[in-house]
Order: C-alpha cells, then sequence, then structure tokens
C-alpha cells in the first residue's frame, strides 16, 4: 500500500508524544508499505516558526514533504479565541476560527493532498489542527484518523463531531479515548482500532551508571516529561513540597525534560536538564517508581516504557487514561487529590515488595499488548480492511 | 531489566489496593481529619448550593466562584445599543454626550457600592469557610466522645 502520513510537524528532533507516536509507526510500517509523510516546516508547537526548509527531505529512510506555515500563532488571539468558544455562547463559525488560530495554518498542505491522487490511504495525525481539520475532508475516502484526543473541552467542539465521522476509519490509543471519541460524535459504526504503541528500549541503557553519573541517592521518585503546568507539574511540586513538611522520609523527586515552569529551589527536588534515551532508560530502571501528574494523557508513552523497565507507576486518576491504563496493567496507583497522594505514595515507598508487583504486572502488560509486532499487526489489519473494501462513495 | 522484587510473581489487584486506600481515607475524613484543598472543595460545593437554592443567573454563580471579581459592579458606562445603521451613531453620539455627567454622579455611588460587595463578599466566604473547618471539628470531637464513653462504659 501507498501511505501518506499528515502530521502538524516531523523530524528526528522533534519532541511530542503525538510526533514521536507518528515517526515510529511510519518507520514500523515502511518495512511492508511504502511510505512518505507530509507535515509543515514547523518545529515547535507553541508558535509553528518556520525552521525546517520547505520541499523534499528524509528522515531515518522516510521520504518527507514540508509546507511553511503562513503564519505564526499568535497567543493573544488564540487565547481570545479560546474563552469564546469554551466559556460563551457561540457560533460554528468562531469553532472554526479557532481551528485557524490553532494552527500550524498552513493552506499549501491542504491543497497539496488532493493531488496526491497515488496514495491508497493518508494517516492524519491530531484531530485538533489544522492539517487535519481542513486536509481529512478534501480526502475523506482515503482517510484514516489517529485523533490522540485528550479529555480536555476541545474535544467537545461541535465542529469536530462531524470531523470524528468523516474519515474511512480511526486508529485510537486507548479505550478511554476511543469511548470519549465514539460518546461525543456518535461514530461507533466506522472501522477502528486502539493500538497504544509500541514500546523500544534502547540496547544500550545499561551501559550508563545514572547513580553515579547524577550522583542520585538510592531511591527517588521519578518524572520524565515537559515540565509544564500542562502536564500537571505546577500541581505535582505543589503536593510534593507539603507532603515532605508533614513526611520527612519521602524519597527526593528527580526529574528530566524541558521547563517551561519553574523548578523550585527545594533540597529534594532535583532537574537533571535532558538526558538520552539510553539515560532515561537507566533512570526509569534506577528509580523507585514513575510519578505521572498529568490531567491529559491520550496514551502516555513514558509510562509504558517505565512499566518496560518493571517500574510501578504513580498516575494523576483525573486522567481517565492514565487511570485506565493502571487499572487494566495492575502496574500503578493513582490519586485524584491530596489526600490520595499522600496515601498512594506512602504505600508506595513503605510497601517495596508492593511496587516489585505493580511493576512486574506492568511489565507483562507492556510485553503483552504493546510490542510492535502486536501494533503493527493490528494497524495493517485495519488499512487492509479498508482498502479491500473499495473506496467509499 | 533488573526485576525489582523477588516477590514480583504474585498477582496484584490494584482495584482493590484503591478500594482499600480510599476506605482507610473515607474513615480519616469521617473523623473530621480534612485537608485544607478538601475543606476548600467543600466550601465551594457548599457555595455553589447555596447560589442554586436562590436561583441566580448561573453565568453570575460561575463568576461569583471564580478567583477573579468580574461577578462585581462597575462604574463602566459601555456605549452600546441594539439599534444599527444612522439611528445606532445617533443613540452612541447621545449617550456619549452625556455619559461626563451621568458619571459624576454615579461613580461615587457605584465605587463605594463595589468596595462594600467585596468586603461582604469576603467577610461571608471566610465564614463559611470557618463554618465548614468547625463542623468538620464537631464531628471528630463527637466521635472522640462517643469513643470515650464506650470505654467508659465496658470499664
Amino acid at each position: 500500500m501507498k501511505l501518506a502520513f499528515v502530521i502538524q510537524r516531523y523530524g528526528a528532533d522533534v519532541a511530542g508524544g503525538a510526533e514521536l507516536h507518528c515517526r515510529w509507526l511510519a518507520e514500523r510500517l515502511a518495512q511492508r508499505h511504502e511510505v512518505q509523510v507530509v507535515t509543515t516546516c514547523a518545529r515547535d508547537y507553541v508558535e509553528w516558526r518556520n525552521h525546517y526548509a520547505a520541499g523534499q527531505d528524509t528522515v531515518n529512510g522516510i521520504e518527507v514533504t514540508r509546507y511553511r506555515v503562513r503564519r505564526p500563532r499568535d497567543a493573544g488571539a488564540f487565547a481570545a479565541l479560546s474563552e469564546i468558544v469554551f466559556d460563551d455562547e457561540h457560533q460554528p463559525a468562531d469553532e472554526r476560527r479557532w481551528v485557524v488560530a490553532n494552527g500550524p495554518d498552513c493552506p499549501e498542505l491542504v491543497e497539496s493532498l488532493g493531488r496526491m491522487r497515488d496514495v491508497d490511504l493518508f494517516l492524519f495525525y491530531s484531530y485538533r489542527y489544522y492539517q487535519s481539520f481542513f486536509g481529512l475532508p478534501r480526502v475523506a475516502d482515503r482517510a484514516v484518523l489517529v485523533p490522540t484526543a485528550e479529555e480536555d473541552p476541545a474535544v467537545r467542539l461541535s465542529i469536530f463531531a462531524e470531523l470524528f465521522r468523516a474519515p474511512r476509519g480511526l486508529i485510537y490509543l486507548t479505550p478511554e479515548e476511543r469511548d470519549l471519541i465514539q460518546g461525543v460524535s456518535g461514530n461507533a459504526g466506522l472501522p477502528h482500532v486502539v493500538i497504544g504503541s509500541g514500546v523500544s528500549v534502547p540496547v544500550g541503557w545499561r551501559e550508563v551508571d545514572v547513580r553515579s553519573r547524577f550522583h542520585l541517592p538510592p531511591h527517588f521518585l521519578f518524572y520524565a516529561g515537559r515540565i509544564d503546568r500542562n502536564k500537571g507539574v505546577d500541581r505535582l511540586f505543589d503536593y510534593y513540597r507539603r507532603l515532605d513538611a508533614d513526611w520527612l522520609a519521602v524519597p527526593p523527586l528527580v526529574l528530566v525534560g524541558h521547563p517551561v515552569l519553574p523548578i523550585p529551589d527545594h533540597p529534594k527536588i532535583r532537574h537533571l536538564g535532558y538526558v538520552t534515551e539510553e539515560e532515561k532508560f537507566a533512570l526509569l530502571d534506577a528509580c523507585d517508581l514513575l510519578v505521572m501528574p498529568s490531567p491529559y494523557e491520550s496514551l502516555s508513552i513514558v509510562a509504558l516504557e517505565a512499566w518496560a523497565m518493571g517500574r510501578a507507576v504513580l498516575a494523576n486518576a483525573r486522567c481517565k487514561v492514565l487511570e485506565g491504563q493502571c487499572l487494566r496493567s495492575n502496574g500503578g496507583l493513582f490519586y485524584e487529590d491530596y489526600a490520595e497522594f499522600c496515601a498512594t505514595l506512602s504505600t508506595l515507598v513503605e510497601r517495596p515488595e508492593l511496587r516489585g508487583r505493580l511493576g512486574a504486572a506492568g511489565q507483562a502488560y507492556v510485553r503483552r499488548e504493546y510490542a510492535w509486532p502486536v501494533v503493527e499487526q493490528r494497524v495493517d489489519s485495519l488499512l487492509r480492511g479498508i482498502v479491500g473494501g473499495g473506496r467509499a462513495k | 531489566m533488573s526485576d525489582p522484587s523477588n516477590t514480583a510473581d504474585v498477582p496484584v489487584d490494584v482495584a482493590a489496593i484503591m478500594v482499600e486506600i480510599r476506605e482507610g481515607i473515607e474513615r480519616r475524613r469521617r473523623q473530621g481529619l480534612r485537608t485544607p484543598e478538601e475543606l476548600e472543595r467543600l466550601l465551594e460545593e457548599r457555595l455553589r448550593s447555596y447560589g442554586e437554592e436562590s436561583q441566580i443567573d448561573p453565568r453570575l454563580l460561575k463568576q461569583l466562584l471564580h478567583p477573579s471579581h468580574g461577578w462585581n459592579i462597575s462604574t463602566d458606562y459601555p456605549l452600546r445599543t441594539q439599534r444599527r445603521g444612522l439611528v445606532g451613531g445617533l443613540v452612541r453620539a447621545a449617550k456619549r454626550l452625556v455619559r461626563p455627567f451621568v458619571r459624576l454622579y454615579t461613580d461615587h455611588v457605584f465605587n463605594r457600592q463595589a468596595q462594600l460587595n467585596l468586603y461582604y463578599m469576603y467577610f461571608l466566604q471566610d465564614a463559611a469557610r470557618q463554618i465548614v473547618r468547625l463542623e468538620g471539628e464537631v464531628g471528630r470531637l463527637r466521635q472522640r466522645l462517643e469513643e470515650l464513653e464506650r470505654a467508659k462504659g465496658a470499664a
């Protein structure tokens, strides 16, 4: 099959869950299909400024076509429109303006899709961005949507219900995401599959001695990802400091990732900055548990990585995906508020045997559900079913 | 990947563990032991129910519960009209002309009322917060008293 992935940004140095998932899946499917990627020149997701050159490129053997973003995101205009569409009475036209303001505003990319007549299927990533909202309807009879939706207000905007009903099929990352999208759009009749993501553990992690490299204590809690309010890290800092004031035995909190929030000046909170994949996996292996405070996740690859390393996870239960993953895997506990954070964390810290059992259950779950061959087989089966069924009129 | 524990093969039931943890928290809550966050949540629930019972505009209630002071009156005199075209323009021009005179008499009164609103709002919210806290305290003391009475009866 000839497959074209359509995504807001793409590159070996692009961070972000959906973008990483897209790149991994494109590279995997390229072993059996003819795969190309259509994207913008943007690298950052805040302003979508043109960073890469427009035109053809190759990323890890995949052919990539990039189009220039017409104008960067205007944060003020976007915030004002967000207030209208999420808090006030408004019209569908306001919601469409919100999508344009959200960006990446790239009409050239959208126009190019109609000209790609030899592509069997387009895989559109992330429903909320311009390229999916305006691009998918142009090639709806050959489109598969990977919504990467989270339980946030955007998914309930009226214009997206039609988008969710438009493609030939959908690829979901978790059962919670499927239920959410089907609930808001009534698209349960469309072919779909829940795939999650394969987990790739880098070969060289064992050679990295993170304890001596970063002078780490024997026990520590670990967070990996963007250090951002949207990821719930501000609340994690707040909870951690309050708990530390009452319970001196709470292990240090070690973080890696890009800081958008200021890191508190606290003797037990340590930010290691950017680390390599090998270092990240070695840190996952060395930690007592991974803390995942994000209220909005469509999958949480880092939780899967922690389980792959046999480590327990402590997750924010306000994120139904994370709660569901913990329950399905039996690999972690979860909290809704400060009282539950204290109770679950102290349970995990004080009961190493329980941590071990949770980690082992999580590891078995990842091996069963998130091995790449399992994921690839699920995707292949959906795509072949759609192509075999012919193009919709 | 290192094996974190030699008891790793014993099955684990996260749902059951969470029920156990949440029951423990609920027991402590019944004893009146609440975190500041829980007290704030209870307070918000109570303020919301007062608003719903009094049947005020739900949008105003939302503003009242928001940390900003968007709910309060202001001295602004916005030049608005439903009319369009030439008539609308004339109405706006007329309003612009009388605005300085109107504000001369209303600004002071509105400012004073806005400050009073703010004062009473803080006073009433704090009183409601103290009531919620004291209710928890009374519940805890009542439970303690019952325990002591039971112990005394048994002795």
